[in-house]
């Protein structure tokens, strides 16, 4: 799936899309990869000089992988964190890197999803986590 | 020896993070011990593993109160015996 694709389900939009491609494969665990092109908004002071992909920003990628994980329950709906756990941050991600993310699904109930996820860059893995979301209804164009 | 209710409560006094003495059948988990629904489907997923059933949404639906949670519990083990 390209990122036109992935657009028929995330609900994110530039500059906060940040899966450029994705798969899902046969035991339904998500692949994903982000290309930092160095010019992402998130690098411009974060440091002048040394850019890094900030942390929190290695979470959204994870975070965006994971919803894709349930995409046909995505339809219609906006995604919400409910919890972060145990991440931990191995290596830093930079400018020319791929982050390559591996997402499983852990447990689901109503529209509470429980997730855990690996981004790695060139097989190093830099951040692995458990990731929680609600699914909640897209009320942007019902008004 | 242990009770279903005296585990299933050490459970959720833990997930909540309240004393276990506040964990009696009456209270509502969301309006008497603070749960949210989050805290909820996690509390599912611990007593789901630790007695070994699972839970359909129908059922989990229904809880209110400690004591729908200790019912529920006491329903499903009752089937897989």
């Amino acid at each position: 799936m390209n990122r036109d694709e992935i657009k028929q389900y995330l609900p994110h939009r530039e500059p906060m899309l940040l899966v450029d491609e994705m798969n899902l494969d046969e035991n339904h665990v998500c692949h994903s990869k982000y290309h930092v092109t160095g010019e992402e908004f998130f690098l411009q002071g974060h440091f002048p000089g040394e850019p890094v992909v900030p942390g929190v920003i290695l979470c959204e990628i994870m975070a965006q992988s994971c919803a894709l994980l349930m995409k046909d329950d995505l339809i219609g709906k906006l995604t919400f964190y409910t919890g972060i756990d145990k991440v931990r941050f191995k290596n830093s991600v930079k400018p020319g890197d791929t982050a390559e993310v591996e997402a499983t699904l852990t447990y689901h109930r109503a529209n509470i999803y429980i997730c855990s996820a690996v981004l790695s860059v060139g097989g190093k893995m830099c951040v692995k986590g458990e990731l929680s979301f609600a699914l909640l209804p897209d009320t942007r164009n019902k008004q | 020896m242990a009770t279903i209710q005296d585990k299933a409560r050490a459970f959720i006094a833990t997930k909540l993070n309240v004393s276990e003495r506040e964990v009696t059948p009456e209270k509502h988990l969301f309006n008497d011990l603070g749960a949210d629904s989050l805290d909820v489907v996690e509390l599912l997923m611990i007593l789901e593993s630790e007695f070994n059933v699972k839970f359909s949404e129908d059922d989990t639906a229904n809880v209110k109160t400690v004591g729908d949670l200790y019912a529920m519990i006491e329903k499903y083990i009752q089937k897989t015996k």
